[in-house]
């Protein structure tokens, strides 16, 4: 059956078809009941997801480049979509994530649950568009479009006045800075001739042409990731967005970032970027250790979750501007380990939250006596956070901790002050929610997770633990694409 | 016989605004005057349809085609033709989506739509218009048209106000037009285009003329010109005439002078000036620049609609007159593609609020603030997200035209190595991003218990809406349908 549809659907058919099932989905949303359109909008993701395994079944490890060609001429201009190692992982993580947040909300009597359905389904489309694309120009297109569904997710969905605050942010911010990516495209289509990925790579334009494109491109991307003093918008997000957005958010719409520096910047302005290193590792040592620092003081769960995410996706960083093999794959896997470790931190505190409702940390206290699960379960992603060894975040370090040791010693201890704050702050909030005397009225209400709940983490738990225990089965597939960028 | 038969779209309008007036004068009486104000609206969408029709059967029956008709006072060719048949179709599209509106306010006086047969009359006139004192004559009646239409709303004395203010700064204007026009008189010995594209597309003609003269005389027109485009250091008496005269006749003035007036003076600019480019490049691109700082910080902390628009419109029409100051073929390229997201986009805006209006006990009136937009999500889900799809548009963000139309644009402030407006444009994209970002907020994050807004849709208005919305997806998936005018432009241009 599988070789029957992989042999006779050529990825070009398999996206047509996946664009005219979401449209379907989007027109039938008014006249399906509400529990059949759930189901069908889970049966959609369910078959993106097992489409994305084959694609990694079937992917070719020995071949260097891209692979899953498919050929789109939109606008008079071939534009080409395909897959490699890296971006394999990202759309892979992707159709993981999205069929458990429409599970999330199975239950929610939320009023406007069709919409909500139709933009995680959206959000999904994008991002797997925005990892197939293979020219900037659709690159480009799919990381500015991703703003609509966000900011109408953040700004509908949140849960107080807030939320309109921090929709503006997370507007603005990502607008401007892809604002500043659309001139440096434009500055490259003049001077190269193309826009597509696989020819303008290796290019040599002029010393200062060159460092002005890194340095546009530099910025737009760290608004992404976020870095230092782009990251405001991040919390305020997180903060007000509802758990799926928190989870897209961290699990994805990070990752943009990441996967933009990796697949532009780096190929592009190689000269510029080995330049401009110094600079860059000093903003992210100063981002991994002042956030670690932030979030020792922070009192909301999200903002917790999120302040640790952006010293983890800046930890990261400092693995890609090591510049070297081992160090990228070690950037990529530790994007895609936190990708399923903050996911399913942030579907725990939607768990609590959603009993309790409240996300001020010092209400909880002694939540193991009433759910000894919950507390389980929520220790695995804490260990998974602070990259105890057997986690998925533990090899990533490995690799970028190697990598550091080789290149500078200084920034080798900074880094470790950094990790060393995670883990504190980490131990810290599992500590204050799950230990300690209990109010029993409170807690009365509190009951353990049910079958719903159960199951919709252990896939993000055995994901994590795969990593850990078998990287070499991921590894293998992203080294000869690192290698090749 | 055969100039009569060129000019069938113009002689079918004038006949219909003839008989209008003969048929109305004659039998209504004063009772039944409420009546003919609806049959009138029909009448002016059959005429237009007709002059459509007539243009249609132009294009299919010559291909590409150029013809000088009146002693050639008047010319027709492919160019002029398409623009015509675009203008009859915005014109036909703005009496649509008003006609209810029109029946809700009680216009019913037949004069309303004769004025606004004229007014198309005037627009077509100066599409071919081949002589400077048929480009004066055109230019004048639409002004005064105009005029009429700005202080039609009776029950507003703001709104005779500002009719009365347009007037006089209108008319200044068309002075100085008409002035620039007699330097080239003076100088030249002639007014017909063609003869003075002849003189002037000369480079060896220019040591026998005082260039002091022409320089004065091109300052003249293009300042003039810019003027009755509503675009930035002229737009003090803009906002006023956008917020005071009714929903309808705003519609009009956002869409259809400027598309005219810009329209007809690229192939002037590309033909008859562009030796002279040092003069008028400058003015354009710092009428330009304010155009674009002025519209996006100036819209910021509006709070009525109308005022927000004039405001995006002034800083669409800054991006216009970037591709005008580098006005050649491929400028003109980008110059109509994103003309032609700013009407679609305008056009649907306008659409569908004025299919909203308050309704409570004590009042009936139709939207004037952004407060009287809350909450719409909950009255009308779909027409609020393509309100939003519309300002998002404006706004240039990717899956519709408008990202493609700003593309284009820097691209062409790149290619000619203007970093300075390049970095102007942007963040006055941001910041125009941030006005229409606040419609939306109030659409869809304000929760209200009990709306006020009623939305009242008709069928064929509605069309108009949908037609908007999918053009603006279409031509972003297809965006060289839109160099069908400029290649016809470009052709023209080389023979």
């Amino acid at each position: 059956m599988i070789k029957f549809i992989l042999g006779y659907l050529s990825f070009e058919v398999f996206l047509c078809i996946i664009l005219l099932f979401f449209f379907f989905i989007a027109i039938c949303s008014k006249f399906l009941s509400l529990v059949l359109f759930k189901q069908l909008s889970l049966i959609y993701s369910l078959v993106l997801f097992f489409y994305c395994t084959n694609i990694w079944l079937f992917f070719d490890n020995t071949q260097l480049g891209y692979q899953f060609l498919a050929t789109l001429n939109c606008f008079n201009y071939p534009f080409t979509l395909a897959i490699d190692g890296i971006s394999l992982f990202f759309i892979y993580l992707t159709s993981l994530l999205i069929p458990l947040c429409v599970l999330y909300g199975w239950n929610s009597h939320n009023s406007s649950i069709k919409e909500f359905i139709m933009l995680l389904l959206s959000i999904e489309l994008i991002i797997i568009l925005f990892f197939l694309s293979n020219d900037i120009i659709l690159f480009y297109i799919f990381f500015e479009t991703i703003l609509i569904p966000m900011f109408f997710f953040i700004g509908l969905y949140g849960s107080r006045s807030r939320k309109i605050h921090a929709s503006y942010l997370l507007f603005m911010y990502t607008l401007l800075g892809s604002l500043l990516m659309l001139i440096s495209i434009i500055i490259i289509y003049f001077n190269v001739g193309s826009t597509n990925i696989c020819y303008i790579s290796g290019l040599e334009l002029n010393v200062e042409r060159e460092n002005l494109i890194c340095i546009l491109l530099f910025i737009s991307f760290a608004v992404k990731i976020p870095m230092f003093p782009f990251h405001i918008w991040l919390p305020e997000a997180h903060v007000e967005a509802p758990t799926e957005g928190s989870v897209i958010l961290a699990g994805l719409l990070l990752k943009l970032g990441g996967y933009g520096f990796i697949r532009v910047l780096i190929p592009f302005c190689n000269y510029s970027v080995i330049y401009y290193t110094p600079l860059i590792v000093t903003i992210i040592l100063i981002g991994v250790v002042y956030t670690s620092l932030v979030t020792l003081r922070q009192i909301d769960l999200k903002r917790i979750i999120a302040y640790s995410s952006i010293s983890h996706m800046n930890f990261s960083l400092l693995g890609l501007f090591t510049l070297n093999s081992i160090g990228i794959s070690g950037f990529v896997l530790l994007m895609v380990s936190h990708g399923v470790v903050s996911a399913g931190l942030f579907f725990m505190i939607g768990f609590i939250y959603d009993r309790y409702k409240t996300r001020v940390v010092k209400y909880y206290n002694g939540i193991v006596y009433f759910m000894p699960l919950y507390t389980s379960i929520f220790f695995i992603f804490i260990l998974g956070n602070i990259s105890f060894p057997g986690t998925s975040s533990f090899i990533a370090e490995i690799l970028v901790f190697m990598k550091i040791f080789s290149t500078s010693f200084f920034v080798l201890v900074i880094s470790c002050i950094g990790l060393f704050l995670c883990t504190v702050f980490s131990i810290m909030l599992y500590n204050k929610i799950s230990f300690g005397s209990t109010n029993k009225q409170f807690f009365i209400n509190l009951i353990d997770l049910n079958r719903l709940e159960i199951s919709l983490v252990i896939p993000l738990v055995f994901f994590m633990l795969m990593i850990g225990l078998t990287p070499n089965f991921f590894l293998d597939c992203i080294l000869p694409s690192v290698l090749y960028v | 016989m055969f100039d009569l038969i060129l000019f069938k779209a113009e002689l079918i309008i004038c006949t219909s605004i003839l008989m209008q007036i003969i048929f109305f004068t004659c039998f209504s009486s004063s009772k039944s005057i409420y009546m003919w104000g609806i049959e009138s609206i029909n009448l002016a969408i059959l005429t237009l349809s007709l002059a459509l029709l007539s243009i249609i059967i132009d294009l299919i029956s010559f291909s590409v085609f150029e013809h000088f008709i009146f002693q050639s006072n008047i010319i027709k060719n492919s160019y002029n033709s398409i623009v015509q048949l675009v203008l009859i179709t915005c014109g036909i599209s703005c009496l649509i989506v008003s006609k209810k509106h029109c029946i809700q306010i009680n216009l019913n006086s037949y004069e309303f739509n004769i004025l606004y047969l004229l007014l198309l009359l005037s627009l077509l006139l100066l599409q071919s218009s081949y002589n400077l004192i048929v480009v004066y004559l055109a230019i004048e009646m639409q002004s005064f048209v105009l005029y009429l239409l700005v202080s039609f709303n009776k029950r507003n004395k703001l709104s005779i106000e500002s009719g009365l203010q347009y007037f006089i700064i209108g008319s200044v204007t068309s002075c100085l037009l008409l002035f620039g026009f007699s330097f080239l008189y003076g100088f030249l010995g002639t007014l017909n285009i063609g003869e003075l594209y002849l003189l002037l597309g000369n480079e060896h003609f220019e040591s026998n003329i005082s260039i002091s003269g022409l320089i004065a005389s091109i300052m003249l027109i293009t300042g003039s010109i810019l003027f009755k485009m509503y675009v930035a250091p002229f737009h003090s008496w803009v906002v006023d005439i956008y917020q005071n005269s009714l929903t309808n006749v705003t519609l009009i003035l956002a869409i259809l002078p400027s598309l005219s007036l810009i329209s007809f003076y690229i192939p002037i600019l590309i033909k008859l000036f562009s030796i002279y480019s040092y003069i008028w490049v400058p003015l354009v691109q710092f009428t330009a620049i304010c155009s674009l700082l002025f519209g996006s910080l100036g819209g910021l902390f509006q709070t009525k609609i109308k005022k927000l628009i004039v405001y995006s419109s002034i800083t669409n029409f800054g991006f216009i007159l970037i591709c005008l100051s580098y006005v050649d073929s491929a400028a003109a390229e980008s110059l109509f593609y994103y003309l032609a997201n700013y009407i679609l986009a305008t056009l649907g805006l306008f659409a569908c609020f004025l299919a909203c209006k308050i309704t409570s006990k004590s009042e009936f009136r139709e939207i004037l603030y952004l407060e009287d937009l809350k909450g719409l999500r909950y009255t009308n889900n779909l027409l609020s997200l393509y309100i939003s799809l519309f300002l998002f548009s404006l706004a240039g963000i990717p899956p519709l035209a408008g990202f493609f139309a700003k593309l284009l644009v820097l691209n062409l402030l790149y290619d000619n190595y203007n970093f300075i407006m390049l970095m102007i444009a942007i963040v006055c994209t941001v910041i125009s991003c941030f006005y229409y970002i606040r419609v939306i907020v109030y659409m869809y994050f304000n929760k209200v218990e009990n709306s006020r807004i009623r939305i009242e849709v008709s069928p064929f208005c509605s069309y108009v809406i949908f037609g908007c919305i999918y053009s603006l997806v279409f031509f972003f998936i297809y965006p060289e349908i839109i160099t069908l005018g400029s290649n016809i432009l470009s052709y023209l241009a080389n023979n």
